[in-house]
């Protein structure tokens, strides 16, 4: 075992030579001039840390050897332009938007000619960074998470577009902000960048949308700021092609009365991390988190999560569920911690998952940190399989076995995408329907 | 239309089932009565189909094929019913679609097409009112929530959309107050017919007072110690099981 971590940890540092190189070798020409010295200050960092190591805690279930190799293979190997038809074919398929907001990003670079954003209320401020001017992009940056950690720094390192998505103090926004980064399957490392900004009061529907074909590779990052009052309702749909490999991060900051609540679902990828951190640094700040993952076959989705609440009367609940089946792993990480003075929390954090198979494997670990004593906390976690009892009482009724099985998989993770459906009806059927897709896959 | 004969089964190690022989015809209803422990249940299961009994002798003939070899939901394709004891709660399956799905595997099976929609609606909300269920049920979760009376309430509201040939009731009555098993009876009495039977498995004579059975059966040990007509449920309820047990091993 510690051979093994040691001979990834031997070719992720091996890889690391090969980025420094790629990003010595010249920046991207397209890339704003204002995000230069941000960078090359990125670039600096992600230096010193290197790639996440399989010695470090936070890494020990999923190893980055991988993404580190085609990283390097592919920053050294940049494609010159979109695949055009394999692109349409992926928007195709997309659900048709509910209010006509549609933002499409194609291997990290913003495609006007494939976006609408003409349903756009007044007061939504929508900017891709490379149609920001020097001071526009300067201010988006200063919000933005930089080097945070190794990811982030990497993302910003070789950043060439993103979107800044602003709305403006009491501006309610009904329909949904549809943000797609569509990968079309050349050997591009993609670093998506979404910045969400919602003012005070105010109340937006974002969706972070990952599609993708072949062996593609994503390291995204997402900043949220919710100003006093103000309601994010955010989805973050990971549905990549089962080739590629997805890790991301999302920062959220909250402020006071402030709510989140967010939606990260994964179906795709062959890896796939994902690390999100909720800041509820005012009073009442709420988050309410759901997450769900499928994956079947040798696929690998890692879930890290952790709320800060830092003030009194924060709240916050998290509810993650799992379906591995054949030789599949997932972990989840979920960690809450309660800062001195954080008075009133209340948190309640809930890992479940339906293991399909002797071989798939879940790696489940929810944490709490309190350093206080008025709070009001819980967390569980449960790892099973089917119910016997429920699947024969289906096959009673005439049920077929098969069909019992996908019927208790898909209600299973119904329970989280109906979350979806009282905000955006459209998007919750299509979310059933890209579910029911995966059933037979991991109900085999 | 079912004949088991000399039927033995295990659970696990233990035998349960010792020789159990017992013949339905189309239109008759069956009580079987007898103690705790004396395999009522099991043979409930074991005509189901359910995992975990083994069939080590005897064997039991519906409509004139074998039923041992056919799997649950092949036999509820066949048209055997039960209605569980302990009915399961499925969240996030919806009542309305498992009746659709079931309804339509059937259909599948023997050729016929996917049932209309307005007309399934049709029949799910008649069959509901005729168990004085609300409409709000049809949308819920599988039993999920139900209250043990709404659990069995709802269990013969399936029976009454699947229309089943053959219905097994296993201590449906069970957990019921007076008015829920009215409910319950007049569910079931609605269904009587000559093309159907039931086999009802109960612990108590309160349900056969609204449910009259043609055959009353004793089970106790495994099998069927004393059979007879309404009466002999009169006479259990007066006298307890011990006069039969003791007729039974005096034999």
């Amino acid at each position: 075992m510690a051979t093994a971590a040691k001979i990834r940890d031997t070719r992720v540092t091996a890889a690391l030579a090969t980025v420094a190189d790629a990003f010595g070798a010249g920046s991207d020409a397209a890339a704003p001039n204002w995000l230069q010295s941000s960078r090359e200050k990125a670039f600096a960092a992600f230096l010193t840390t290197g790639f996440p190591l399989a010695r470090s805690e936070d890494w020990k279930y999923t190893s980055l050897a991988g993404f580190a190799e085609r990283s390097a293979e592919y920053l050294h190997n940049r494609p010159t332009g979109d695949d055009d038809t394999t692109v349409a074919a992926l928007l195709d398929a997309l659900p048709h938007s509910e209010g006509g907001i549609r933002i499409v990003f194609v291997n990290g670079r913003y495609r006007p000619d494939l976006s609408t954003a003409s349903g756009a209320a007044t007061g939504v401020v929508l900017t891709p960074y490379s149609t920001a001017d020097d001071a526009t992009g300067r201010r988006i940056l200063d919000r933005q998470p930089v080097d945070d950690n190794a990811l982030i720094a990497l993302n910003t390192a070789f950043l060439v577009d993103g979107l800044a998505i602003r709305v403006a103090d009491g501006c309610r926004v009904d329909e949904p902000i549809h943000v797609v980064f569509a990968s079309d399957g050349q050997p591009a490392a993609v670093q998506p960048r979404l910045s969400i900004e919602i003012g005070r009061e105010a109340d937006a529907f974002i969706v972070q949308h990952h599609i993708g074909t072949g062996k593609g590779l994503t390291n995204a990052v997402t900043g949220i700021d919710c100003a006093e009052q103000a309601h994010l309702f955010f989805v973050r749909l990971q549905d990549e092609s089962t080739q590629s490999i997805h890790v991301a991060n999302q920062i959220a900051h909250m402020a006071t009365g402030s709510r989140l609540d967010g939606i990260s679902i994964d179906f795709g990828a062959q890896l796939a991390r994902n690390d999100l951190e909720v800041d509820l640094s005012g009073e009442r700040a709420h988050a309410n988190l759901f997450g769900l993952f499928m994956a079947s076959g040798n696929r690998h989705v890692d879930n890290h999560l952790r709320v800060d609440h830092r003030m009194p009367n924060t709240s916050s609940m998290e509810n993650y569920r799992g379906i591995v089946s054949d030789a599949a792993r997932g972990v989840f990480n979920g960690k809450i911690i309660v800062h001195p003075g954080a008075d009133g929390t209340d948190a309640q954090m809930s890992n479940r998952n339906l293991l399909l198979s002797e071989r798939a494997e879940i790696d489940t670990k929810p944490e709490l940190e309190i350093y206080t004593d008025d709070v009001k906390c819980a967390h569980g976690s449960t790892t099973g399989r089917l119910d016997a009892n429920s699947i024969f009482y289906l096959r009673a009724r005439g049920i077929p076995e098969a069909d019992a099985r996908m019927m208790l998989v898909a209600a299973f993770a119904q329970e989280i995408i109906d979350h979806v459906r009282s905000r955006a009806p459209t998007l919750a059927t299509y979310l059933s329907h890209r579910m029911s897709q995966q059933l037979p896959d991991v109900t085999q | 239309m079912l004949k088991i004969d000399n039927l033995h089964a295990n659970a696990g190690d233990t035998e349960i089932l010792k020789g159990l022989s017992l013949a339905i015809d189309a239109g008759e209803v069956h009580a079987i009565m007898g103690p705790n422990g004396s395999g009522k249940s099991t043979l409930a299961h074991v005509l189901a189909g359910r995992d975990g009994y083994e069939v080590t002798s005897g064997s039991v003939t519906y409509q004139g094929t074998d039923l041992l070899p056919l799997a649950p939901e092949e036999r509820a394709w066949h048209g055997i019913f039960l209605g569980f004891q302990y009915p399961i709660e499925i969240p996030g399956v919806n009542n309305t679609y498992l009746l659709k799905a079931a309804l339509n595997a059937r259909r599948k099976f023997h050729g016929e097409p996917e049932i209309d929609a307005a007309q399934f609606l049709r029949i799910i909300k008649d069959k509901a009112r005729m168990m004085k269920m609300d409409q709000s049920f049809l949308n819920r979760s599988v039993n999920e929530g139900f209250s043990g009376g709404e659990k069995k309430r709802n269990e013969v509201f399936q029976m009454a959309v699947l229309e089943p040939q053959l219905a097994i009731l296993d201590e449906t009555d069970s957990g019921l107050d007076i008015d829920a098993l009215k409910v319950v009876a007049a569910g079931v009495n609605a269904l009587r017919s000559k093309d159907r039977a039931f086999l009802l498995v109960t612990h108590y004579q309160r349900l056969l007072d609204y449910i009259e059975p043609d055959h009353v059966h004793v089970l106790a040990g495994g099998r069927i110690i004393k059979s007879g007509d309404k009466t002999l449920a009169h006479e259990l309820e007066a006298q307890g099981y011990d006069w039969v047990l003791r007729e039974a091993a005096g034999a």
